[in-house]
């Protein structure tokens, strides 16, 4: 059984944004001890659970066996439930799960494009174009349906905040370096709801000094 | 890996009616539709004109889920895994409410829909995508068995994920057997030899000890041909 407070965590992923940002984001609100590991790859590959990253190893002070859990959706949500940044709520829980999965619809989309065969990447490229549009709608009526103060729910960080917040980090910092044409979607697409919520995330105590120590966001959606 | 045996019971007291958007068959939500079925809950098809209804569906995919309660209020959710994690707590069917059996049964879940994905590509795909997926295919296949059948394994190889009752994650191979017989095979018949009882013996006893759920039954007779 975890215990916060005496747990401590590592995460394991490659040195850049990717798939694991959200991860780091949620550990740092949550306010747990927690480490990261960048392994040596493909060296370490086969000494992973499943052969990829990343990887959450919690460690109980007690004694217990670690506790290893693959599969970024599955480490999100599971620091989320832990730390309260999900909802206990059944039906809430589910909408922020809901949004997260579109996020991460457009982000397999995204490395679909990356492939040699044309006509494998113009499917991949016509079912990002067509889920990102419909992303930023739905997003947005939400955020904006709720004040638009920044937060999809309530006045206070929560999953769905931070996943989106990683989201964003993803599209203006990762993906220009493998795609040209990223920026100008990107710049295309955003709507002052999302550039409120990175303001808003950017801004919590929280994550102070874990902002401090990279690029804020907010200038470059502002540009 | 321990795998955690305090399984709660699967009966649904669920008082809501669900309908499940989705295309016409052969499209099928085939995981949604048998977590209906094992928990006997009253559920019934909606097949949307598409694309006219696209623009009227939550984020313009499908399935959608839209469950009703007794005093009519509406809960709409779409994306299928959001759906799916949502009635197997609905219906008990989530292993425990410990967050580290949830995340357990999320990054299982998870690993299963490398294949289903790849198999959806290689389904539509030109004759030289076909051989690049069915190589990914291939990767994953062998990565999901190995890891699965670790799993199974600490839990006594009974036919269970979990515990010695059906939960979400037997209810997912079982319904990825189905379709892996059926639609996959059609498509990739080489996909069967990875999933084989030679090559995954305990995820094929997932498969054969949920499918004898006399509630699953009508599930099972509508994928025979």
């Amino acid at each position: 059984m975890t215990n916060l407070n005496t747990s401590s965590f590592i995460l394991r992923y490659f040195d850049f944004i990717g798939l694991g940002e959200a991860s780091r984001i949620l550990l740092t609100v949550a306010q747990v001890n927690w480490t990261e590991e960048n392994p040596e790859w493909p060296k370490e590959k086969e000494n992973q659970p499943f052969g990829r990253l990343p990887v959450l190893i919690e460690k109980s002070a007690n004694g217990d066996a670690d506790f290893v859990l693959t599969e970024s959706p599955a480490i999100e949500r599971y620091i989320g439930r832990l730390s309260g940044l999900l909802p206990a709520d059944p039906k809430q829980a589910a909408r922020q799960e809901q949004l997260r999965e579109q996020q991460i619809d457009i982000t397999t989309c995204f490395f679909g494009q990356l492939v040699k065969d044309e006509e494998m990447k113009e499917r991949a490229t016509k079912k990002f174009n067509d889920l990102l549009f419909r992303m930023f709608k739905m997003h947005s009526e939400i955020l904006r349906a709720n004040g638009n103060n920044g937060h999809y729910f309530g006045n206070e960080l929560t999953f769905i905040d931070i996943t989106s917040y990683a989201f964003v980090k993803l599209f203006i910092k990762f993906m220009p370096k493998h795609k040209d044409d990223i920026a100008a979607i990107f710049k295309s697409k955003v709507t002052p709801e999302f550039a409120k919520l990175v303001s808003v995330v950017e801004s919590d105590p929280l994550l102070e000094t874990y902002i401090a120590r990279r690029e804020k966001l907010g200038p470059l959606i502002a540009q | 890996m321990t795998n955690d045996t305090t399984v709660p019971s699967s009966t649904s007291t669920s008082t809501s009616t669900f309908v499940l958007r989705n295309h016409a068959p052969p499209a099928r939500a085939e995981t949604i539709e048998a977590l209906f079925a094992y928990a006997k809950v009253n559920w019934k098809l909606e097949v949307p004109s598409w694309p006219q209804e696209q623009v009227n569906q939550p984020s313009g995919k499908l399935p959608v889920l839209v469950e009703s309660n007794t005093s009519g209020t509406k809960f709409v959710l779409s994306e299928t895994l959001a759906i799916e994690s949502y009635l197997a707590k609905k219906f008990n069917l989530t292993v425990s409410d410990s967050p580290e059996m949830v995340a357990r049964q999320v990054e299982l879940r998870t690993q299963i829909n490398d294949v289903y994905e790849l198999a959806l590509m290689h389904k539509i795909g030109s004759t030289e995508e076909r051989k690049v997926v069915m190589e990914k295919f291939v990767g994953a296949a062998r990565a999901i068995v190995r890891y699965h059948e670790k799993v199974l394994q600490a839990n006594g190889g009974n036919g269970h994920y979990f515990g010695d009752r059906v939960t979400y994650m037997d209810i997912v191979v079982f319904a990825f057997f189905c379709i892996l017989n059926s639609q996959i095979a059609a498509d990739m018949p080489r996909a069967l030899d990875f999933f084989s009882e030679h090559s995954a013996p305990l995820l094929n006893k997932v498969y054969t000890t949920t499918a004898k759920e006399p509630a699953l039954a009508d599930f099972v007779s509508s994928f025979r041909k």
